[in-house]
């Protein structure tokens, strides 16, 4: 009677030994792939990140160019209106008159040239010219095209590695367990129902905690 | 063996098992959150770079673009005020006001409206660098935490192994006949395993430290920053003061309050926070040099020499501390042979590292010629004041110098020899050939009128070099080089040919910018005068 008490005490821990070595392993495979696609969306956040910043990068060097060519043009073309002005005041074939001529045409063919550097969309009703609209517009076409948000991939990111430290710290009572199911079967009777109800309550307590992260995370 | 000896050790295994596991939990903690440092730093860096393009491009608008503007009409009123044209005058600052709208560098705060001068240097400070400065520290202190994780997992991998051993030991002492053997092999795995999850709660216990996470540190380090940038330099103390107090251990925040001292003109103040910086663990040549030149300042020249020489084993590519090593053994009262030889080493690593550039086909950096012309205006200085007596240039009075007059002519000809090294460097990319056979007189600056003048005033557009010489060839490199107080002037370089002869006088004109009548910038003027790479001349002025 004993003898086979002591073989169904032996098997049962065997059983139990088995099943949260194969917790375990199973909890070991979700937190591996969790940190796998924690990796991916990290590497995600990163691609988005960088075209983000490529983009800012070539757009403001792009806006600014556009800036510059508006203030060109402005500049020249107030100093034409400017001379234009003054060569009212003059008679037409004075010296004077046709040195402002000459500095009139410079003035009007460089503004005229540089009209052409820039796009109008962006000029406001009085003159000024919206360079952080233009720099807004550049980048939500770019967006059309790709990704550049990458909060959201890091924010997944982070989410996941929350999950695996979650997981791998479920696995610490598993593994205790499977110390109290050795001294199960090394101790005296005494104790070892004991030692088994400890180990089978840390068992029952991890996989409840894995369930647990594993479907709320 | 005894049932009882192998249930411990059964028991044993499983507990050492269990540690293992519990460890290389830690350890997978420790990979996710390296991993997290990692991303991190990578994407700061991806923030700097676009951070950076992004602003300089503004930056290069505002000043090339609209200031530029501004300046064109200011000008043209200035040439139309000085021909007594008033209403065109009028016309063209009309103008310069409207341009006034295309920038914020034209704009309060950065403009003011009294002088008519933009802050630059606020605006770069305020629009582009404290951006920079947050960034840069961010992306420092992940890549420190990165580094503490790295630690941490290289470290779990070693107690890892340990406890592997010890299981294996454990192990072996179950299968041994020998009970004395037995008896051994499971104490000793026992030591080995007590040991190594000591080790590995040791390292668990300990905390990463991370700077991100220290309110307001980075804040007032970037603000300190942003002070010291604009030579606000008590409120640069102050705010880095605060940084420092939100985090004792901030490396950083210590050096840069040190800059900060030094540069307010306190360097026996500044001593400590290098000294401390370098306690942290910090040990970089640059550091070593700073408070090196600090204690140089304060005439202690022993703890001066062994920090320089310290810098020289930390990094012996840094021209700057052979250099410095030099000036310091040379008002230090050392014999010339060992000044001589803190130059020759530093030439000698100027011509290497200009020939290694060349060599792999890329350009020499100017840091080299800069590096050069730093030490030939540092012995400059010196022998101003072993002649003259104490100015304000002066960097080590003549009472803290353990030099005599006498002395002047070799550091003289040192100073032409460098300055011969950096020009025929940076042209020819070799040392000068052989000794110059031109000779040239004093180089006196003068007005249109050929009178000699040591100071202009501040509407001068030109002036004029005269000198006398010998032996000169036409065709020959002639290099003007021009520094105002203390930095050259690059924008008023002149490099041509030599067209006046073998010999006789000359004038050369010097417009601040040719074809126009934009005067020269106030300051202390040096200019210099080379043939062919060889230093001939120079002469000083001063626009007031």
């Amino acid at each position: 009677m004993s003898d086979n008490s002591d073989q169904a005490f032996e098997v049962l821990v065997a059983v139990l030994i088995a099943l949260s070595s194969l917790i375990i392993a199973f909890i070991s495979w979700r937190a591996f792939a969790a940190g796998n696609a924690s990796g991916d969306a990290d590497f995600a956040g990163m691609s988005a990140m960088l075209a983000a910043e490529e983009t800012r990068a070539t757009n403001a060097i792009l806006a600014y160019e556009s800036y510059g060519a508006y203030l060109t043009y402005r500049q020249h073309r107030e100093l034409a209106m400017s001379l234009q002005d003054a060569l009212k005041d003059l008679p037409e074939l004075s010296l004077e008159a046709a040195a402002l001529r000459a500095q009139l045409d410079l003035a009007k063919v460089t503004s005229a040239i540089q009209q052409q550097r820039f796009s109008r969309r962006f000029v406001q009703r009085d003159g000024s010219y919206d360079i952080d609209k233009q720099l807004s517009t550049l980048y939500a076409d770019r967006a059309q095209q790709r990704n550049l948000n990458a909060a959201p991939s890091f924010a997944e990111a982070d989410r996941l590695r929350l999950k695996v430290s979650w997981l791998q710290g479920t696995v610490i009572p598993l593994t205790v367990s499977l110390i109290f199911f050795t001294l199960a079967e090394a101790l005296s009777r005494r104790l070892r129902w004991l030692m088994l109800s400890i180990g089978a309550l840390l068992l029952l307590g991890g996989t409840i905690a894995f369930l647990y992260f594993e479907l709320t995370l | 063996m005894s049932n009882a000896f192998k249930r411990i050790v059964a028991v044993l295994i499983a507990c050492v098992a269990a540690m293992t596991s519990v460890v290389a939990l830690w350890q997978s903690n420790a990979t996710e959150m390296d991993a997290q440092a990692s991303r991190d730093f990578q994407r700061y860096s991806l923030e700097v770079i676009g951070t950076g393009v992004s602003s300089y491009a503004q930056l290069g608008f505002d000043f090339n673009r609209a200031y530029a503007a501004w300046e064109f009409f200011n000008q043209l009123a200035l040439n139309a005020e000085r021909a007594g044209d008033q209403q065109s005058a009028a016309r063209y600052r009309s103008l310069a006001e409207r341009m006034r709208a295309f920038s914020p560098l034209l704009q309060s705060p950065y403009f003011d409206q009294a002088s008519q001068t933009s802050d630059l240097t606020r605006y770069t400070a305020e629009r582009v660098l404290i951006d920079l400065a947050r960034l840069n520290e961010l992306f420092t202190a992940a890549l420190r935490v990165r580094e503490a994780w790295d630690n941490k997992t290289s470290a779990y991998a070693i107690h890892q192994t340990l406890l592997s051993v010890s299981l294996f030991l454990l192990g072996l002492a179950l299968t041994l006949t020998s009970r004395l053997m037995a008896r051994l092999f499971a104490v000793l795995g026992v030591i080995i395993a007590l040991l190594a999850s000591a080790a590995a709660l040791g390292t668990w216990l300990t905390p990463v430290r991370d700077l991100r996470r220290v309110p307001n540190a980075i804040e007032a380090f970037v603000e300190g920053v942003s002070w010291s940038v604009r030579g606000e330099y008590e409120k640069a103390m102050e705010a880095l003061g605060r940084a420092i107090a939100a985090a004792p251990d901030y490396t950083e925040a210590y050096v840069q309050r040190a800059i900060a001292t030094d540069a307010s003109g306190k360097p026996e103040q500044a001593i400590p926070d290098y000294e401390k910086a370098r306690q942290l663990g910090s040990r970089s040549a640059q550091l070593a040099g700073a408070l090196a030149w600090a204690y140089a300042r304060t005439y202690q020249y022993e703890p001066a020499l062994r920090l320089y020489e310290e810098a020289t084993r930390i990094d012996p590519n840094e021209i700057w501390a052979y250099f410095d090593l030099g000036l310091v053994r040379l008002v230090s009262g050392a014999p010339f042979e060992q000044v001589q030889a803190a130059y020759d080493q530093a030439a000698a690593l100027a011509v290497r590292l200009t020939a290694e550039s060349r060599a792999s086909g890329g350009a020499p950096p100017s840091y080299l010629w800069n590096a050069l012309d730093d030490a030939s205006i540092q012995l400059d200085r010196v022998v101003r004041t072993l002649r003259q007596g104490n100015s304000d240039d002066t960097v080590f009075p003549l009472e803290t110098m353990r030099l005599t007059p006498e002395q002047a002519a070799p550091i003289e000809a040192l100073s032409h020899r460098l300055k011969s090294l950096a020009v025929s460097l940076e042209y020819y990319g070799t040392p000068p050939a052989a000794a110059p056979t031109a000779r040239f007189g004093t180089l006196q600056v003068t007005d249109s009128e050929g009178v000699e003048r040591q100071s202009f005033s501040a509407d001068t557009a030109t002036v004029w070099l005269e000198m006398t010489f010998s032996g000169a060839r036409d065709g020959s490199d002639l290099v003007i080089k021009f520094f105002r107080n203390g930095v050259e002037e690059s924008s008023l370089r002149i490099f041509k040919s030599w067209e006046h002869g073998i010999q006789g006088s000359a004038r050369i004109e010097i417009a601040a910018s040719e074809g126009s009548n934009v005067a020269f910038e106030v300051g202390d003027y040096v200019v210099e005068l080379y043939l062919d790479g060889q230093f001939m001349a120079s002469g000083r002025f001063r626009v007031e």
